[in-house]
């Protein structure tokens, strides 16, 4: 159910991306291809939206007790270097995952939140309305976890690796739809246990464009 | 013709020979005993009551050889007899009559096996019994005797020349025993009896100066266990000496204490064992030296027992009488001039037998049997064994007639394997069975049946001996109970049935039943032991024209094959309902683990019986744990798990451990009635491997 509404919430948010700044590109459609062409050599250096990704936490004692895939959502927010087809970008990331799971014994409930921020580097090639790109990134995992046993937060550091592509709606040249897969690792130690908090991630993600 | 003479001739020589082909005892009749007396001649002069309830007197000559039983008088439903010699050797006789709620004492004397001088002592309204008399030393008559009336005991005293009547004591219904009295040295009368005042049965004094009777007292040191079967005898110092069985914890042992100048001694302990001693006697050898004589029963072995005090030291117990499996009720002593006369009880069989103090010496002195039989929580236990314990109806009897084909065991135990599969039912029944042989029996039953389960009806046999308060008679019931419960034995407790004889229909018998069976319902809730309350149950039974009545056989006491029926029927009501025991299938100590953290902990799993029919009539599992090493008895509760709560496992994590130790967990069923099942298979729980 709460992955129904988050879907539900991002869909409902590129509608209103449509909506909102959907009307000077009617306008503007008249125009025909010499504006596409214009979009293909110029596309807006700023990209700022939402994503939502599905998370599989390496970590065996996770999926012990947590339910996995899990569920994050969060922000991001990416600038481009241009050069013709190619760009450079990066992107800054911010993702909020919270779980509720039992011991492994006892079945005693114990919650998770995990917050990683990430910084990634990409390199994307502008192929018509789709911008495949590879990335390398670093991490910065926050976790906490409440349980029957203790109260555990801290953070630790971690790296990623991500292929991803961008689509480009026509007629909407400040909207793009992000597709990615993410490989990440980020071990975490508390109490003598170490535990991989990274893992494969799918995300999407809806971006609204512009120049800055 | 020759076929018919041989015939004849084998019929004549078998009836000539039949009591030896038996082993017949000679020395044997049949009836009940009154007192015994020792001749100067040392004969064992003893009178008893036939089955005719006739007077007789039984004569053994000195040689123990030659038994010669002559009628004295027929007597019309006497009770409480008593004989004893006054002070110019004649025989004085005391007994009761009961007619229309009042009771009548006479007294009589016996001259050449005539009684004479026969009149009436007392009259009085209500039920008298337990009479005792003493002469004192003007040959004066104290008598002393137990009046019932008005819901209540009363002790009462009085003497002949002044016809003065005291009470000294009064009681609820029969809490109050068996009354003696004697005269001392100095012409002061003493009146001893057991009863109940705060704790447990007591043994109480009370004193006439010539004036006044002192206020009743205690004698024994502490009221927490039963102190029963009193006897009294006057000592060489001429004052009292008393002997009564006292319940030690484990089994009734043998007490001595008497009075000296500045008071009373402290109780002194005659036996030491693990057996139950019981009825003991008192006599003084010569006059001076103090004979105490009891019965006991081991291992079916039944005998009696004496020690006697030579100077400052008690001797060694010897074997006077080495019987069989019958129990050897009241063995009373007598002596004269160094000679010793015995008489004794069994299967109502009365025997006797005399025996020189010399010889006294040269018998075998036992081995007291004080090794303790080890008891054990939750052994392994056969769960389809269950076991009957209690007397002749347990045993099944009827119409006083050994039938134990015929009694309950057998039929509970069609209905059992019918409902769980092949079962056993121990008949553990024994015909005459008081609750104190019983209590010395139980450790050795459950040690060597190994059922699971015990079904315990008895206390039929305390009601009409009275000799012990049935509060003691519950008591016993209650330890039997305990001693179950401590070998991880569920027992069943019932109340006793109604009875349809003499007995039952005799106020102050039939009081005393109503009475054991209210004892016996307060158990259940104290030991959360389940219950039968047969009395209950056939009391209300009703079938067209049939009442309860119509469940007992022609003797009025046993149940006839109708009421065996109803009776295994109404044990397997309750049965049907037991919290059988669960099985533990798993033990193991385990980490419960959450992302950043994790704790060991023992883990246990179980799952419940398949016998068990309704469930909505439990509450939860208790959980109980021992270290490894710690006796059987450390078993400590860790937990109650609501079945509630228990959704899909029956388990337990337990983490409140130290880690370095291996511990033991066993489980059991609690009903909503607060009634804990037998606890499960143990199962042992290491360290983490």
């Amino acid at each position: 159910m709460k992955k129904f509404y988050q879907l539900f919430f991002c869909v409902g948010l590129t509608a209103f991306f449509i909506l909102i700044m959907g009307e000077p590109s009617f306008a503007q459609s008249d125009e025909g291809t010499s504006q596409r062409e214009q979009r293909l050599v110029r596309p807006k250096n700023t990209m700022a939206g939402m994503t939502i990704g599905s998370i599989h936490i390496a970590s065996d004692r996770y999926k012990e007790i947590f339910e996995n895939p899990s569920t994050a959502t969060g922000i991001e927010a990416s600038y481009l270097f241009f050069s013709k087809s190619h760009y450079l970008g990066f992107t800054f990331e911010v993702k909020c995952l919270s779980q509720a799971g039992h011991s492994t014994v006892t079945n005693q409930n114990t919650y998770f939140s995990l917050t990683p921020l990430t910084l990634t580097g990409k390199y994307m090639i502008s192929l018509s309305d789709f911008i495949p790109y590879l990335g390398v990134g670093i991490d910065l995992f926050f976790y906490k976890e409440k349980s029957h046993l203790s109260l555990v937060s801290g953070s630790t550091p971690g790296f990623h690796m991500e292929g991803g592509i961008y689509y480009q709606p026509p007629l909407f040249d400040f909207i793009k739809i992000r597709a990615a897969l993410r490989i990440s690792r980020a071990m975490a130690k508390e109490n003598d246990i170490k535990i991989n908090l990274g893992g494969l991630e799918f995300g999407l993600g809806i971006l609204y464009c512009f120049d800055i | 013709m020759r076929k018919k003479i041989f015939f004849g001739f084998f019929i004549i020589v078998f009836c000539f020979f039949s009591p030896f082909l038996k082993g017949e005892n000679k020395n044997i009749i049949k009836g009940k005993m009154v007192s015994p007396l020792m001749s100067p001649q040392g004969e064992l002069q003893f009178y008893y009551l036939d089955q005719e309830k006739d007077l007789n007197l039984g004569t053994l000559a000195p040689n123990g050889e030659s038994l010669v039983a002559q009628n004295i008088f027929p007597c019309e439903e006497i009770c409480s007899p008593v004989i004893k010699k006054d002070q110019n050797n004649r025989i004085q006789f005391f007994w009761v009559t009961h007619q229309e709620g009042n009771s009548e004492v006479f007294t009589g004397i016996i001259e050449d096996s005539i009684l004479t001088e026969r009149q009436i002592f007392h009259q009085e309204r209500g039920t008298i019994h337990s009479l005792d008399f003493c002469l004192d030393g003007s040959n004066d008559l104290w008598a002393v005797w137990c009046l019932q009336a008005k819901a209540r005991n009363w002790v009462v005293v009085k003497n002949k020349p002044s016809d003065q009547y005291w009470i000294l004591n009064s009681s609820d219904y029969s809490e109050i025993q068996e009354p003696k009295i004697l005269a001392d040295m100095a012409n002061g009368i003493w009146v001893f009896w057991t009863g109940i005042k705060r704790g447990r049965e007591e043994v109480f004094f009370s004193f006439f100066n010539g004036y006044n009777w002192s206020m009743p007292e205690s004698i024994n040191k502490n009221d927490r266990f039963p102190h029963i079967l009193l006897d009294a005898e006057i000592g060489p110092e001429g004052l009292p000496w008393l002997v009564w069985s006292v319940y030690d914890g484990e089994d009734y042992e043998i007490n001595v204490c008497r009075r000296t100048l500045t008071g009373w001694s402290d109780e002194a302990p005659i036996t030491d064992n693990l057996d139950a001693d019981l009825f003991p006697d008192i006599s003084m050898v010569w006059g001076h030296m103090p004979l105490i004589v009891w019965s006991r029963s081991h291992q079916k072995q039944n005998e009696i027992l004496c020690r006697y005090k030579q100077g400052n030291q008690w001797s060694e117990e010897k074997v006077l009488i080495k019987g069989g499996e019958g129990f050897i009720n009241s063995p009373k002593v007598c002596t004269e001039n160094g000679r010793i006369g015995l008489v004794w009880e069994s299967d109502r069989f009365l025997q006797s037998e005399t025996i020189n103090f010399i010889e006294l010496r040269e018998k075998p002195r036992t081995i007291p049997d004080k090794i303790r039989k080890e008891i054990i929580i939750n052994p392994s236990l056969k769960d389809n064994v269950f076991i009957g314990f209690g007397d002749s109806i347990t045993y099944g009897y009827i119409d006083s007639e050994p039938d134990p084909d015929k009694g309950y065991i057998p039929r509970l135990e069609e209905i059992l394997s019918s409902n769980f599969g092949i079962s056993e039912v121990v008949n553990q029944g024994v015909p005459s069975e008081i609750t104190a042989w019983g209590l010395s029996r139980m450790t050795e039953v459950l040690s060597e049946e190994k059922g699971r389960y015990l079904l315990l009806l008895e206390g039929t046999n305390d009601v009409i001996t009275n000799s012990i308060t049935m509060d003691t008679a519950a008591f016993n019931l209650r330890e039997m109970a305990k001693i179950c419960l401590d070998f991880g034995v569920f027992p069943l407790i019932s109340t006793l049935i109604p009875r349809d004889d003499v007995w039952g229909y005799l106020p102050f018998f039939r009081q005393r039943l109503y009475a054991l069976n209210k004892k016996i319902r307060e158990i259940p809730a104290e030991l959360k032991i389940p219950f039968v309350d047969m009395f209950y149950e056939f009391y209300s039974y009703q079938t067209g024209e049939q009442d309860w009545t119509s469940l007992l056989s022609e003797d009025g006491l046993h149940p006839n094959e109708l009421g065996y029926e109803f009776m295994a029927e109404k044990w397997f009501e309750e049965i049907e309902v037991f919290p059988f025991p669960p099985t533990i299938i798993q033990g193991i100590r385990v980490e419960d683990e959450t992302l950043f953290d994790s704790e060991q902990g023992n883990l246990i799993q179980w799952h419940e019986s398949l016998k068990l029919c309704q469930e909505n009539i439990f509450s939860g599992y208790k959980v109980f744990r021992k270290i490894d090493t710690e006796s059987a008895g450390s078993f400590q509760e860790v937990a109650f798990l609501p079945i509630s709560m228990l959704v899909d496992y029956r388990r337990l994590f337990d983490n409140d451990i130290d880690l370095g130790q291996n511990y033991c967990y066993t489980v059991c069923l609690v009903r909503r009635d607060d009634v804990e099942g037998p606890c499960s298979n143990i199962m042992l729980v290491g360290s983490l491997k």
